[in-house]
């Protein structure tokens, strides 16, 4: 990859980035992380209480983006045909007619995800593992461009139903973006006097130029030595005593890739290990499953994932 | 970091020059030097450590066996001694691994277990992780009870603890002790602080420990003194005592430890025997005094048995079993004893009033004594046998005169005395001392009417002494209390006696004036407990079996103990040959370091590290940086540095690298930062 290309890819983020800036504040990290998982490919599960700020990031993203959007309110009540569509019959022409549903688009925004049945859920498992979708035995191609941003609240809230493991292995990232500082919660009060500044947002970046930064993402380069830190790290949550089920190679994929988006935020490339310590916890905490004694001595996947990272050489 | 080359080496030759045995140490030393020279290291896996560790255990195990068959006494200062050989195997095969760590998993077999459990538990049959091979950037088998040390310190710690073993009275053992503890740690002091506040600690921490060691050593001398004075004070425990002060036996009353133990051959419920311990003659200020001429006796058949008196017939035997409380004591004997036999012991005295002592006996007796009730050995009467001290003459003569004594035989003033104690008296424990009078004999004969065995029976040798039959004073203890459970007579501390023995009729004759029965009251004073005498029992069965049946055991077979041993340590190293030899470069990680150990960053970090801020090797470049940055950066250098580092990384991590140029440039700039930094 040239140095223009990676100065391009490096701008368009920093362009995205401070965008959603704009509207989110004191989460700049959260963003960066957010849009390396776009640009990498894969799909980005928010996880915190009501109010932080999570359906506003989603919005805040797709409206950055020339772009389908849609977003689905996960109820109780939703059913798996609700988001893929339905064949209905025709009595007109007398034959059956497919409706889409709102999963073809290039941004859903699953909203509260946890809210739904977990049948409901699966109905995504498809679409962002292998971006189609089967209806009736039809097998429907997504466009190129599909990015499923999901929000859910922390599962031990009332009415809600934790995602399956197949389906949290789906999402490259799960990221909780907490409450901000004092400051920026002062200035998230400020800037609502005139207008919600969500609404005054534009499209700064074009579907072919999402499709392009996604395409440059594999041709950064990542050394031989890194890529075995990569699998190391993901294969150390199998031995780890205290998790029931570890990584798949799916997030070591995910690690690499997501830190090769990374490098291009840094106007690199090349990744760096920081560039992958900085999304482990992220990429792979989420995917795993402790065992009840783990988790009634107080650890947690963070915790784990944390002490891997202390327990491993990394190359410098 | 690791301690510098000579350490163990060190240790190891002190230890062998304390002991005695520098040529094992030097073989030990040549070993550990050769795994420091050779490049050959071998990949050892957690069960190889494992292996090690067993058998330095079974080493330490057969150590242990052999010392308590050399000699079981010096058993823990043979151990002591040998403990750098029996964990050599250890600090071997680390010095050995290319790792140059060890698991601490493979010190606790509980630790062993839970590395396996989580991969069990989650139907993983992936128990193979834990030993198969360590992938390259892995620090260890991750988990958390899983941590690498570095033994060395402990070996060394070992090494001096075992060098302690012989006891030298000097200081070399102390200052030895400094030494190696300053160069351990030497090694690892923070390079922060400075070398002078470091070694002023280090001087204050050695004073404080010597002074310590100092007033432990006082307290301890202090404390020993207390409680020797305090039990001598108590308990006349002294074997070796020629007097005997009135209230001695008294106070042994108030315990109800069984001491001895007795079988009598012909023995018929209801009998009462008595041992006899000591005779006194001399009595003055309520002491009585013996003789102390003691003379040896020639022992037969490997000095276990011992002609006392010429013998005669008919004779009785007996068994006599007892714990001797020092290495030295006084047996309890029958009268008339003749010959003892299963007795081992260095030395065996007897005086003249038939008093038998021992000297370095074994751990336990438990002696045959044949003896005779025709005839006893003692010292026919002469005239200490008929004094009476003078301030005790007005109390007696006022007794004789009132029992009208002058005149009778002998056999009726035994009767008339006896009588005249049981109707008159009666038995107490209560040691009531000479209260507002002259002497205790006075107080008890005249005033108080009630007393125990040692009043009646100093008052009685003293009235018989009075109308003229020669009397002594005796010592030891009545034996009557038949044991079930034991099934034999056992005799308890507070079985203590005293009586007289009468010269009457050409013949010394036990003569007891203690009102009969006096036992109930001190079982009533004192009650024994079913308990403490099964314990009692099980104890003295145990040191029998420790010191009579296993003694024999370990002697004839106790070498034979180590065969299991030896097959054990078989089966576990049957599977150690295939332990892999590495090639020292065959580590990418090691072989990375060395290719790169000249570039700019690891320039840096070396140099970093000798100032004591060393990174963590999970640590990147950037985040070390910054962590330490407090401490020692200025903050344009820190800009600066960072888009060296940022150099560095294209260097090392992208695909067109860099120019040399550049490689050059970053060179100097950091060799820049370094010279400032020493500057400053």
């Amino acid at each position: 990859m040239d140095q223009i290309n990676c100065q391009w890819a490096h701008e368009l983020l920093n362009r995205l980035s401070s965008r959603i800036e704009s509207v989110i504040k004191g989460q700049s990290q959260n963003i960066k992380k957010v849009l390396a998982g776009f640009a990498a490919g894969g799909h980005i599960l928010l996880e915190d209480n009501p109010g932080t700020g999570k359906t506003t990031l989603a919005k805040a993203l797709a409206k950055c983006m020339n772009a389908g959007f849609t977003r689905i309110q996960f109820t109780p009540d939703l059913l798996p045909s609700d988001i893929l569509g339905v064949s209905i019959f025709d009595p007109g022409q007398k034959i059956f007619k497919l409706h889409k549903g709102p999963i073809f688009t290039n941004i859903l925004l699953a909203d509260e995800i946890n809210r739904a049945s977990p049948r409901t859920q699966s109905a995504l498992l498809e679409s962002m593992a292998e971006g189609q979708v089967s209806i009736d035995g039809t097998v429907l191609r997504l466009d190129d461009l599909f990015f499923v941003i999901a929000t859910q609240n922390p599962i031990e809230s009332r009415g809600t139903y934790p995602l399956p493991e197949a389906q949290m292995d789906r999402f490259s990232l799960q990221l909780k973006l907490g409450y901000v500082s004092k400051e920026d919660e002062v200035a998230v009060l400020s800037d609502l006097k005139h207008k919600n500044p969500l609404d005054v947002l534009d499209a700064c970046v074009s579907l072919e130029d999402c499709l392009r930064l996604r395409q440059m993402i594999s041709h950064v380069h990542i050394t031989k030595d890194l890529k075995r830190y990569v699998v190391d790290l993901v294969g150390a949550t199998r031995n780890q005593p205290g998790i029931l089920l570890g990584a798949s190679p799916r997030a070591s994929i995910a690690l690499m890739k997501t830190a090769q988006a990374l490098a291009l935020f840094d106007n690199q490339d090349f990744v760096t290990p920081d560039h992958i310590q900085q999304v482990a916890i992220d990429v792979i905490a989420h995917r795993l499953v402790l065992d009840s004694q783990s988790t009634f001595s107080g650890m947690t996947a963070q915790s784990i994932i944390q002490d891997i990272l202390t327990s491993l050489l990394v190359p410098v | 970091m690791r301690p510098s080359l000579f350490f163990i080496p060190g240790a190891l030759i002190f230890w062998g020059w304390q002991m005695q045995t520098l040529w094992i140490a030097v073989v030990l030393v040549l070993i550990i030097l050769f795994s420091e020279w050779s490049r050959t290291k071998f990949d050892l896996s957690v069960s190889d450590f494992n292996k090690f560790v067993d058998v330095s255990t079974i080493i330490l195990a057969g150590t242990i066996v052999l010392a308590l068959t050399i000699d079981a006494k010096k058993a823990i200062w043979m151990l002591l001694k040998w403990l750098p050989v029996v964990l050599f195997p250890i600090v071997a095969a680390q010095k050995f691994t290319s790792a140059g760590k060890i698991d601490i998993q493979s010190f606790f077999l509980t630790a062993r277990r839970s590395a396996k459990r989580p991969f069990t538990k989650s139907g993983k049959k992936t128990g193979k992780k834990t030993t198969g091979e360590p992938t390259k950037g892995q620090i260890g088998t991750l988990g958390f009870e899983s941590k690498k040390i570095d033994i060395s310190y402990l070996y060394v710690l070992f090494c001096i603890l075992s060098s302690g073993a012989n006891l030298s009275r000097d200081y070399l053992f102390f200052t030895a002790t400094v030494f190696f503890t300053i160069w351990a740690l030497w090694h690892v002091r923070s390079k922060r602080v400075s070398v002078w506040i470091w070694s002023g600690f280090v001087v204050l921490a050695i004073g404080s420990g010597y002074a310590g060691h100092k007033a432990v050593l006082m307290t301890s001398i202090k404390i020993n003194q207390w409680v020797i004075a305090h039990y001598t004070g108590m308990y006349s425990n002294n074997p070796f005592k020629t007097h005997t002060a009135l209230g001695e036996i008294g106070k042994l009353k108030l315990s109800n430890k069984i001491v001895l133990r007795a079988a009598y051959e012909n023995y018929k419920q209801g009998n009462t025997y008595l041992l006899h311990n000591g005779s006194y003659n001399k009595f003055l200020k309520s002491t009585w005094f013996a003789r102390s001429d003691f003379e040896p006796i020639v022992p037969a058949d490997n000095k276990t048995y011992w002609q006392i008196n010429p013998k005669i017939n008919p004779s009785l035997n007996m068994t006599l079993y007892f714990k001797p409380d020092r290495k030295k004591s006084v047996l309890s004997l029958p009268a008339g004893t003749m010959t003892i036999s299963n007795l081992k012991a260095d030395k065996c005295r007897k005086n003249q009033m038939q008093v038998v002592r021992v000297e370095d006996t074994s751990p336990i007796i438990s002696a045959d004594v044949s003896y005779t009730e025709q005839h006893v050995w003692d010292i026919q009467p002469y005239d200490r046998d008929l004094l009476i001290p003078r301030e005790e003459v007005v109390t007696v003569t006022t007794i004789v005169g009132g029992l009208q004594l002058t005149g009778k035989t002998p056999q009726e003033i035994l009767v008339l005395v006896k009588a005249y104690f049981s109707n008159q008296y009666t038995y107490s424990l209560e040691l009531q001392g000479k209260g507002k009078y002259e002497t205790p004999l006075e107080n008890f004969l005249l005033h108080a009417g009630k007393g125990h065995c040692e009043l009646f029976a100093t008052a009685t040798a003293l009235i018989l002494r009075a109308t003229g039959i020669p009397a002594r004073y005796a010592t030891g203890f009545i034996v009557h209390e038949y044991s079930d459970l034991e099934n034999r007579l056992v005799v308890r501390q507070r079985d203590a006696h005293a009586w007289v023995k009468a010269f009457i009729d050409g013949k010394w004759q036990d003569v007891d004036t203690t009102p009969s029965g006096f036992f109930d009251e001190d079982n009533k004073k004192n009650p024994s407990s079913f308990f403490s005498d099964l314990f009692s029992y099980l104890a003295f069965v145990l040191s029998q079996v420790r010191h009579e049946t296993g003694k024999e055991f370990i002697n004839k077979y106790g070498l034979w103990l180590i065969l299991p041993l030896a097959i054990i340590l078989v089966l576990r190293l049957r599977k150690a040959s295939r332990i892999k030899r590495v090639k020292p470069s065959s580590d990418p990680m090691t072989a990375m370091k060395d290719q790169q150990t000249n570039d700019s960053f690891y320039l840096l970090e070396t140099y970093l590290k000798k100032k004591g801020m060393p990174r963590y090797a999970y640590e990147t470049f950037s985040s070390w940086l910054e962590r330490i940055e407090p401490y020692w950066l200025e903050h344009n250098m820190s800009d600066e540095l960072k888009i060296l580092l940022r150099t560095h990384n294209r260097m090392r991590f992208a695909k067109a690298g860099v120019t040399n140029q550049e490689k050059e440039t970053l060179y100097a700039a950091i060799e820049a930062i370094i010279r400032i930094n020493q500057i400053k």
